[in-house]
């Protein structure tokens, strides 16, 4: 509960735009590097396989709040897949942004639900158990959410195209501006 | 060396103390217990322990001023306990004089890492620094200023020795860009963290090092750098 609470005073003070961005230049592959150093301490020696296509080039960012995105994306994905299952990560630079994803093979969204995962809405009944049985506060998309629209970014999620109706999992796609306009 | 290596944990919450305790006495170290600063300060003084770890949300003094008070005489070793969310406070500890941190939750394995490194960090100061450091295939020694990667010289610029080798000296333990600034280009560089970045780029690539699976320089994400540790 103190987790949640703490977790919802962040996100007030993100959302209301009292938080400040600490932004210092960047390249993306190393707050990927940490959160990747930093889950596998926590979650054990998951396989988790990392792509980038190109250069990517420095940017602006709050570290210390992306980590906590690639973390947060992370711990999802591993928390709904099998411990066999796989999760991956790959970056590539667009036109005007970095594009980033987290996906996994587990049994995916329910259909409809893609944008609501994000919502406050979402959080009425407060902490509540996943799949796993790990307590989830839910507040953690929110959390992302409204961290990546700080930086001037986006984030979705999507189911990965299956075959003949079977699930392929799910993808939790950001964005970050390589020429940032947002404050 | 007689007797155990004195941890003094200063957390108020007893789950944590407790955690800490049965982490550590099976690793031989002897462990005292203070839930406040006051008590803390207490044991610092009759027990004169080798490693203090020290939670920043106390109910009596806020971490930072104990620390600050602490460092006024006292060098005993400091790793911090910290909530993950809270990187400035972090920082702020750090610049106060913490030797490390670590980030709630944290796991045995991390927590047992971490002391080491500020217990091998405390005993290195004491003695004579070794003017070569050799970790991983990559050979620096100090004195001819001479590095050496899986056999191969590597050629730096003056800039980038000297980002290397503040790193190695800390090898283990993070400093931030603060620190790396002020002790490689001095005072005035305070605001200069482009620098820093682009000549760290730069020793990365000289190193081989890739920043997605770093292989001796980790980027600790809105406080700065740490270095592989020459013992694991």
């Amino acid at each position: 509960l103190q987790k949640f609470v703490a977790n919802l005073l962040k996100m007030a003070a993100i959302t209301s735009g009292s938080l400040k961005l600490k932004r210092e230049p960047y390249l993306v592959q190393e707050i990927i590097g940490a959160a990747l150093s930093r889950v596998k301490e926590l979650k054990g020696d998951r396989s988790i396989a990392t792509a980038i296509n190109g250069e990517l080039p420095i940017i602006e960012l709050d570290g210390g709040l992306i980590e906590q995105v690639m973390i947060n994306l992370l711990e999802n994905a591993i928390a709904h897949t099998s411990p066999e299952g796989t999760v991956s990560i790959f970056a590539e630079r667009d036109a005007d942004a970095i594009r980033i994803r987290v996906s996994d093979d587990g049994p995916g969204l329910e259909p409809g639900t893609e944008e609501l995962i994000f919502g406050q809405s979402h959080l009425v009944d407060g902490p509540r158990p996943d799949q796993r049985g790990t307590e989830s506060t839910g507040l953690g998309l929110v959390i992302c959410r409204a961290i990546i629209q700080a930086h001037g970014g986006m984030i979705y999620a999507k189911n990965n195209p299956g075959v003949a109706g079977q699930s392929n999992g799910s993808s939790f796609i950001f964005t970050l501006p390589t020429n940032r306009t947002s404050s | 060396m007689t007797g155990k290596t004195r941890i003094l944990v200063i957390e108020d919450d007893p789950h944590i103390r407790k955690y800490l305790k049965i982490t550590l006495e099976p690793e031989q170290f002897q462990v005292f217990e203070a839930e406040t600063a006051r008590i803390g300060l207490q044991q610092v003084i009759a027990h004169r322990p080798d490693l203090i770890l020290l939670d920043l949300g106390l109910p009596d003094q806020d971490g930072q001023s104990f620390l600050k008070d602490l460092r006024e005489w006292n060098e005993t070793p400091v790793i911090v306990l910290s909530a993950r969310e809270m990187e400035a406070d972090k920082i702020q500890a750090l610049e106060s004089g913490a030797d490390d941190y670590l980030t709630k939750p944290f796991s045995a394995g991390e927590l047992m890492a971490r002391i080491k490194v500020a217990l091998r960090h405390a005993h290195r100061l004491g003695n004579t620094a070794s003017p070569v450091f050799q970790v991983d295939g990559l050979n620096v020694d100090m004195a001819a200023r001479r590095v050496v990667l899986d056999g191969v010289d590597v050629r730096l610029t003056p800039i980038e020795f000297k980002l290397l080798t503040t790193l190695i000296k800390h090898a283990g333990k993070v400093l931030t860009h603060a620190y790396l600034l002020n002790e490689v280009w001095g005072k005035h560089a305070a605001d200069n963290s482009p620098y820093l970045r682009i000549h760290t780029q730069h020793l990365r690539e000289k190193l081989n090092d890739n920043p997605l699976q770093p292989r001796f320089i980790f980027t600790e994400p809105g406080i700065g750098y740490r270095f592989k540790s020459d013992q694991n």
